[in-house]
């Protein structure tokens, strides 16, 4: 696996509504993201084959892809 | 005519046909249809013209179960009634919504949504509502709906100079109907309370009842303790099947755009399940009210989808970029479940100034609800991800199965059941005309009557189901 690249400000500083970001900063926090994150997320069937519900999100299967 | 005090009216010698005990949105509407009809109608209203400390305490309660309003918070005791504080959202409850489910006990009305529609046009004219539009399948298992958001009709406001005027119609002031008296087939007389004291019994061909959707409960239980049945002769299902609309903050939503849904003037819109989406869940009927949140809301959404689906996050950052407006806080009420231990009792402990027990209010949220709640959110996020309008998050609360929040709204002042309809004189208290069973002359008005509660506020549907009733009396005592 390739190093994530180094963020230009952490996670925490987007989150702030006070922090003025611009789109390409925004997308350099969400590389960020553990992967670790990934991999302990508890998946839960649906009713329907092409939805899943993550950590109470409902998604579309391929958005996990 | 409108009579400041109880003396003012006897003085009055008006002779009434019938005695309609309340003036709120069911009260006021069945006045005013008798009235138009050339029938006398005399329309007791237990407090005066505006709001006093002193009248409201006559609603004072307690509440056994799950957590509630002060039931004297919850409702107003003076001309025009709760119409008062209503917040005047409207919508007819669903054709759905009278039909039995198979997977919910003692569901379904004797009549259907056809019965109520001819009066529909009535009802635009008495709550000042623009035309209904028809709801939109956003997917099969979803709809948009439509929530009228109305100027709130003050009914002591908007019909006073009218009911004023009518020769027909007499307004009586700052009286209290303690109780009825019958015989077992007829009634045969509304005792009257005020000033401090007793002021004997009125009378009248036919009655109403129009307290509310918890004091007409009150009224007839404490009638038939005092006639030993006499007022409502099968009373099994007197005060039961009480219903709310329990409503909670449910979750949050991060939407790729506005623009694939109608939102209101305050960008909120509204969904409902579809029958099939109902039935296959085996859930009751919900609405999810979507409420724009500011960008930072968006922004921590993102962050969190981002732990779950990093390229559905980007995805949806990108359109962060685009459209600012794009998080939206979700609230979720709901139909409750018809339950018979959900009912309204007399206090032993507690009487108000006129002597009458106060109401015991025994409520209880059911696991069938529950579900409704869980299974409404994930039928709501799948059918925006369907269609990729955007990505539900569920509450923790709710996908972790703990308790119900208690800093939250907790539900809508919506006061239903007590006296509902039913063919089954064992499940319900008045017939499909809102006569009482076994009762020549007496009749029910307001959401009492209410079989089942659908999603939707009530005041649209218990004036309409006014209307047809005003109608159906001006009928019978015109034959």
């Amino acid at each position: 696996m390739s190093p994530l690249p180094r963020p230009e400000i952490r996670l925490v500083d987007w989150l702030n509504p006070k922090t003025s970001i611009s789109r390409r900063r925004f997308m350099a926090s969400l590389a960020t993201v553990s992967a670790a994150a990934l991999l302990t997320r508890t998946m839960q069937p649906t009713r329907r084959d092409e939805f899943v519900e993550v950590n109470g999100w409902i998604l579309k299967r391929s958005d996990l892809a | 005519m409108m009579f400041a005090s109880t003396a003012a009216y006897l003085a009055s010698g008006f002779k009434p046909k019938v005695i309609v005990i309340g003036s709120g949105p069911a009260g006021t509407t069945i006045a005013r249809k008798l009235g138009a009809a050339g029938i006398p109608v005399t329309v007791i209203e237990a407090g005066s013209d505006e709001w006093t400390e002193e009248s409201q305490d006559f609603y004072r309660g307690s509440v056994v179960g799950d957590p509630y309003f002060d039931l004297d918070i919850s409702r107003l005791r003076f001309l025009g009634g709760s119409s008062n504080h209503w917040a005047g959202w409207c919508r007819v409850m669903d054709a759905h919504d009278f039909q039995p489910k198979a997977w919910a006990p003692d569901t379904g009305w004797p009549i259907g949504r056809q019965d109520i529609e001819p009066f529909l046009n009535e009802v635009h004219d008495i709550l000042d509502l623009p035309p209904f539009l028809p709801d939109v399948p956003m997917t099969e298992d979803l709809r948009w709906v439509q929530l009228i958001k109305s100027p709130a009709v003050r009914f002591g406001e908007k019909f006073r100079g009218e009911l004023e005027k009518s020769p027909n119609i007499a307004v009586v002031l700052n009286t209290y109907v303690t109780h009825l008296t019958g015989d077992g087939r007829k009634v045969t007389g509304a005792q009257l309370w005020s000033d401090g004291k007793d002021q004997g019994a009125i009378t009248a061909d036919f009655y109403v009842p129009c307290a509310g959707g918890l004091e007409n409960s009150r009224l007839l239980l404490w009638s038939n303790e005092l006639s030993n049945g006499a007022v409502v002769p099968h009373a099994e299902a007197l005060g039961c099947y009480w219903m709310e609309h329990p409503q909670f903050e449910g979750g949050n939503i991060i939407l790729s755009n506005y623009d694939e849904f109608a939102v209101d003037a305050t960008n909120e819109a509204f969904f409902s399940p579809s029958p099939k989406a109902m039935e296959e869940r085996q859930i009751l009927n919900f609405g999810v009210r979507l409420i724009e949140t500011p960008y930072d809301g968006a922004k921590q959404l993102i962050a969190d989808l981002a732990c779950t689906a990093p390229d559905t996050a980007e995805w949806f950052a990108g359109m962060l970029d685009l459209n600012l407006r794009c998080a939206a806080k979700l609230y979720v009420g709901w139909e409750q479940a018809p339950v018979a231990t959900n009912r309204i009792v007399l206090s032993l402990l507690d009487r108000d100034h006129a002597g009458v027990p106060r109401i015991e209010l025994h409520w209880q949220k059911s696991e069938l609800e529950r579900r409704t709640l869980a299974e409404g959110l994930r039928v709501f996020g799948e059918a925006f991800a369907e269609r990729d309008f955007g990505r539900l998050r569920i509450a923790d609360w709710i996908v972790n199965g703990e308790d119900y929040p208690t800093d939250q709204e907790l539900a809508g002042h919506h006061h239903m059941g007590g006296t509902r309809m039913a063919d089954d004189i064992r499940k319900g208290i008045v017939d499909r005309n809102m006569k009482v069973h076994g009762m020549d002359n007496l009749y029910v008005g307001g959401s009492s009557v209410f079989a089942t509660s659908g999603q939707c506020n009530p005041t649209t549907t218990l004036t309409a189901l006014a209307a047809r009733l005003g109608d159906h009396l001006s009928r019978v005592i015109g034959a």
